[in-house]
Order: structure tokens, then sequence, then C-alpha cells
């Protein structure tokens, strides 16, 4: 079974989290000076990573808080979780843990 | 087959009879319950708050912290379950009287149906169908979980080395809890006791 490393929690099984999508995708901080591509660009364009991904999650069975996670898409190993508002943690390298 | 997904409960002895039962089930009845969530920012007074009036420090981490006659339980960060024996008193407004605005308080009590599970297989029990690890280099006296047990959200903590824990489930689905738990428990055989009142 995939464990995932919740910042709360602690290691959970992976059948306790839902994906929520990319990480780190800013709203727009002025709306009404933001042209339609911007909001296209926020709303629907997605990175299609081949690697490490920054990515939301949510321990949605367990105390159903959102955290970030970085995970290497082509393996399928987290290589990084953090709490919501934290920075990305920077990897020594690539398949390592930081 | 169609007999072990249709144990009653009720005190006594289900699954097999021989020997010492694997599992021994008592409802604890007669606790107020209810929510305490910490407003934006405010976790650490709330806290302070709880440590003052209660003598017992709302965990930060997931374990539960009890203090003369009301226990914490962690659900989640700022997030806790505040359990404490039946009274005449209002428990939601005793809680809320200490808290404040720092934290916001609902009564959630009658809204959960809490079990104390004990016996020499009742980590074998719940490994059919809770999935986190319970070994004790993993899970010890004190420390809570919030996870699903036959995929339904429960608190499990554990109150003593033997292991003995409680498991704490929404009400109305108690009825798929116990099918579950019946099953799971049969080939060991369980003893279900009489409910009792609630002590910490
Ligand atoms: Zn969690």
């Amino acid at each position: 079974m995939l464990l995932i490393q919740c910042p709360y929690c602690g290691l959970r099984p992976e059948l306790e989290f839902a994906y929520a999508g990319q990480a780190h995708v800013a709203r727009p901080a002025d709306p009404s000076a933001t042209t339609p591509d911007q909001w296209t660009e926020f709303l629907y364009l997605r990175d299609n990573t081949r690697g490490i991904h920054a990515e939301r999650w949510r321990h949605v069975r367990g105390c159903a808080r959102f955290f970030n996670a970085l995970r290497d898409t082509t393996t399928d190993q987290f290589l990084a979780t953090y709490r919501a508002g934290e920075s990305m943690p920077v990897l020594q390298q690539a398949g390592q843990k930081p | 087959m169609a007999d072990a997904l249709h144990f009653t409960y009720s005190p006594g002895r289900l699954g097999r009879r021989e020997g010492a039962p694997g599992l021994v089930l008592q409802e604890l009845t007669q606790f107020a319950l209810a929510s305490v969530i910490a407003r934006k920012g405010q976790a650490a007074q709330a806290v302070g708050a709880a440590q003052r009036a209660f003598g017992a420090s709302p965990p930060t981490t997931p374990t539960i912290a009890a203090g003369s006659d009301i226990a914490f339980v962690w659900s989640g960060p700022g997030h806790w379950l505040a359990l404490g024996p039946q009274s005449t008193e209002s428990f939601e407004a005793r809680l809320g009287t200490v808290f404040g605005t720092h934290a916001s308080v609902f009564d959630q009590s009658g809204s959960r149906v809490l079990l104390e599970l004990r016996g020499p297989r009742v980590r074998d029990v719940l490994a059919k169908g809770v999935s986190i690890d319970l070994h004790p280099r993993a899970f010890r006296t004190g420390d809570v979980a919030v996870t699903t047990a036959s995929h339904l959200a429960v608190h499990l903590w554990q109150v003593a080395d033997e292991p003995v824990y409680r498991l704490l489930v929404v009400r109305t689905w108690f009825d798929s809890l116990w099918r579950w738990l019946a099953a799971s428990a049969a080939e060991y055989g369980c003893e279900v006791m009489a409910p009792t009142p609630y002590t910490l």
C-alpha cells in the first residue's frame, strides 16, 4: 500500500487521500486588470509534467486538511509533503528526499 | 454464512464459543461531546485558555489530553473533540465560557457512539477494516487517529497498553460498523458487555 506523509497526521494509507490538482497556482491579484487570456491560464491551463510535480492533496478521510506534495509522476514516489502556505522545499537531487 | 452478518447488538457472546473471547466490546454511554474549533490565528490562545480552566492542554499533535473531568481528542490542527461525563450543566456553555472568542464550540452530544475495545485479538479485528498501523512502534497509548473503519469515518485512540482502544463513530453509522465488527470478530469470539457510563 502506498503511504503518504500527511504534514499533520503522519504516514497514512493512500486511500485516505484525494488529489486536488496542481499546487502554487496563484489567483490573479487584481481581477479587473486581468486579461481573458490570463484568466484562461489561471482557470484551465495546467502543467503536464513528466517528473517532479508540485501538487495539492487533501487528507480527506483523516484530518481533512489540504497540503502540498512533490511527487514524481513517472514513479508515483512522494518526495516531500509540506503544509499549505509553506514554500516548495528544495530537493537536493532528483529522486532524493530534501 | 448469512448468520455472521446478522449478529444482533446486545450483551452476550457471539462467534466462536470456545475459550476466552478474542474481542471484548463495551459501549460507553452518558457522555457529553462538543467540537472545539480555534478561530483564525487563535489556536495558541485557545490551548492556553483550556489549560488554565481544565488543566488539560488541547493537543497540537494527534493525541488525547485529559484533565480532571474533560478530555480533548485531537481532530485536526486547531480542531478538537471535547469529551466529558454527562451533567445537568450545559457542556457547550461551560466550554464556550472558557474559550470565549478564541474558538467556536458546538454541542455534539448524542451524535456519536463510543465503544471500548480490548482483548487478545483486538488488533487482528481492527486490522480487517482499519488501514493504519496499530503496532505499538507506530501507535501507542494516548495516540489518536482520525481515520476510517470499514470505510466509515471514525476517531480511534488507545487508552491502555494492553491494548485498549476507544472508537467514536457517527450514531447513524453504528449499524454498518457493527455488522463489520461482528463479522470480523466472529472467528475469535466476541463478548459484548452491558453498556456502562463513560469515564475519562
Ligand atoms: Zn491528516
